[in-house]
């Protein structure tokens, strides 16, 4: 049986370990240490390596979540998040002055993952920062060759996690059913 | 039919909810809503002609004296599961029948009416006229006798007239279920499918945004988005202020269940309804905030019910621009299928729902919020309309993957297992 997982990534504070801890069936296992002085100044917690969480699907089945560390030197776990990676959460802060240079960072770093994977964008922060907005993320990404979904997100809200995960399979494939 | 409106046949009845749960409340709004019988709104406790009070939210004794305390002249109809015989009160049994609920709305709207005449101060308390004692001994009056009775509010029971006589038999489907589908129908409506193949298109899957709240907007939205200045919206049962900054926003106290409402009226109705500008420093500018897309979704969806804007072309492929921000724009069932399926491939609406295996109405709803907020539309070729179209190379993400390393197969399984433990949550 396939290792399916599902990867999170996005610049330092965005809420990829929160997104984890909101979805994960198990306490995750995090890796968060006290920041160095990199981001001292930002948060008091920051993933050093990577975040682990999972959903359990039916008796046997899992689909595991990986959350990057959010300090750019994810090269080294290349190779485990690729394989079984089905698609790939691209967590942004909107409260950060480089979230639109954030969005073509990790879109760029990611692509050969994202090819022929999905990835969806969750915009985190909103509530205290409203713009950009989500018509301007969206406008960013003209001309590139993607279009996918972009939403308002709350790590810590599980509806709209889930609702950000529901569209990551709509858009891998448009044709899957609900059997409710 | 009786038909309910406000005593002065301009507005639509005005009607507070006390103690009423948030679902039902919902669900009351959207019955009302539907009902061709009745214009009426939901609006707050202290604005409302007529209240309705759930006597079994607390102490019943307790919750009415509190209740007369703070209304003490309004008329109110209570529910409850056991049987109340209050003075000056309409009676409807739970579990609440939706068709019993909107008789017994039907039948204080008509007690408020042929008081007004009577007495020509219009402020008269109806708490000054004398409750019919003797009307206590018969809490199952019919509704038609009480029709017949003066101007006076006594204790009334409404029922199942089947049922008056005997205890009521249980009730098959508890309230919330009536209301669901209620919800569900009043959102989407209820029409089933009509044949795609048929050469006419009835006339029951249009609906005219420019004549109701969405229309209204949209005009004074392009005004102010011209100058640059905000404005208001006034006469419309609420103040709803429209500030064209991008992304634009919207101001206003209503909620979203009274927006709801507005949505579905005719704007013809109001008769008072002004558009002006803001006047600077004034206070409507501390009323809560709301994304400008996000309200014009919601009122489309409320004025289309499962239809489309009049002229739409049912066989024209559609092009979906963007998927929408699902997380803060109020639900729409199957449209993460829709949208997926439209940034993938542009479709006819028809072939979406066929396609799609849903109900039109769904397909419709969607495309007609989707319009309003301006990223859906209807793809107009020089050959005429053809039914399929490939989209544009940029929106890729949309299209079905073959991982290469992955059976496809079984990821394809394991992603529609997947779907649905999310649906379980
Ligand atoms: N106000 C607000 N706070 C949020 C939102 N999303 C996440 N947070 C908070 O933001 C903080 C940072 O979230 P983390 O999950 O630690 O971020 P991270 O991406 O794991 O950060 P690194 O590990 O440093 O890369 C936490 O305190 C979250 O609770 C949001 O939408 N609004
Ligand atoms: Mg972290």
């Amino acid at each position: 049986m396939a290792n399916y997982k599902l990867v999170f990534t996005g610049p330092v504070g965005a809420g990829k370990t929160t997104a984890i801890i909101t979805l994960s069936d198990i306490a995750p296992i995090g890796t968060d240490a006290s920041a160095t002085d990199m981001t001292a100044n930002r948060k008091p917690q920051t993933t050093v390596a990577m975040d682990y969480g999972m959903m359990k699907i039916n008796a046997t089945e899992r689909i595991h979540l990986y959350g990057t560390p959010g300090q750019e030197r994810f090269d080294f776990m290349w190779e485990i998040l690729s394989e079984g990676g089905i698609g790939l959460v691209l967590m942004l802060d909107n409260s950060r002055s480089t979230a639109f240079q954030d969005l073509h960072f990790f879109l760029t770093a990611f692509k050969d993952f994202i090819q022929g994977r999905g990835v969806v964008i969750g915009i985190t922060h909103m509530d205290s920062h409203p713009t950009p907005t989500i018509n301007e993320y969206h406008a960013q990404l003209q001309g590139t060759g993607l279009n996918p979904p972009i939403f308002e997100v709350d790590a810590r809200n599980r509806a709209d996690m889930l609702t950000l995960i529901k569209s990551l399979l709509y858009s891998i494939d448009p044709g899957l059913e609900e059997h409710v | 039919m009786m038909s309910i409106t406000s005593p002065d046949k301009l507005h639509p009845i005005l009607i507070g909810l006390s103690h009423i749960s948030e679902r039902s409340a919902a669900a009351i709004e959207t019955l009302l809503r539907s009902s061709t019988q009745c214009q009426a709104l939901i609006v707050a406790a202290h604005e409302a002609e007529i209240l309705i009070l759930d006597l079994d939210a607390g102490n019943p004794r307790a919750l009415w004296l509190e209740f007369r305390q703070r209304f003490p002249t309004q008329p109110v109809i209570v529910l409850s599961l056991a049987e109340q015989h209050l003075a000056e009160v309409v009676w409807v049994k739970k579990p609440v029948k939706p068709t019993l609920l909107l008789e017994a709305i039907t039948l204080v709207s008509k007690q408020i009416q042929r008081i007004t005449p009577i007495q020509p101060v219009a402020s008269t308390p109806i708490n000054q006229i004398t409750p019919v004692n003797k009307a206590q001994n018969k809490p199952n009056k019919e509704v038609s006798n009480l029709a017949a009775e003066p101007a006076v509010i006594a204790p009334i029971t409404i029922s199942n007239p089947a049922k008056t006589k005997s205890k009521p038999a249980p009730q098959t489907r508890d309230v919330t279920q009536a209301m669901d589908d209620e919800i569900n129908h009043n959102t989407f409506g209820n029409r089933p499918d009509f044949d795609p193949g048929s050469k006419e298109i009835p006339a029951h899957v249009f609906y005219d945004p420019h004549v109701m709240l969405q229309g209204l907007l949209t005009d004074t939205l392009k005004v102010a988005r011209a100058d640059g200045k905000s404005r208001v919206i006034e006469g419309v049962l609420a103040v709803i202020l429209v500030i064209p900054d991008p992304p634009g926003w919207v101001m206003t106290q209503a909620s979203t269940q009274r927006i709801r409402a507005i949505s579905v009226m005719h704007m013809a109705n109001m008769q008072d309804t002004r558009v002006r500008e803001l006047i600077e420093h004034e206070h409507l500018t501390l009323l809560p905030k709301i994304p400008l897309e996000n309200f014009l979704w919601l009122i489309s969806l409320s004025a289309a019910r499962g239809r489309v804007p009049l002229g739409t072309d049912l066989h024209a492929p559609i092009k979906l621009e963007r998927w929408p921000n699902f997380t803060r724009l109020e639900a729409i069932p199957h449209a993460m299928r829709i949208s997926a399926l439209w940034l993938t491939q542009a479709m006819s609406l028809l072939d979406t729902a066929a396609h799609l295996h849903i109900p039109q109405r769904y397909v419709f709803a969607f495309y007609s919020a989707a319009n309003a907020i301006g990223i859906a539309s209807i793809i107009t070729t020089s050959t005429g309309s053809k039914n399929l179209v490939a989209t544009h190379s940029t929106s890729h993400s949309g299209k079905p993957v073959a991982n290469k390393q992955d059976a496809p197969k079984e990821r394809s399984s394991f992603l529609g297992k997947l779907l649905n433990r999310l649906m379980r949550d």
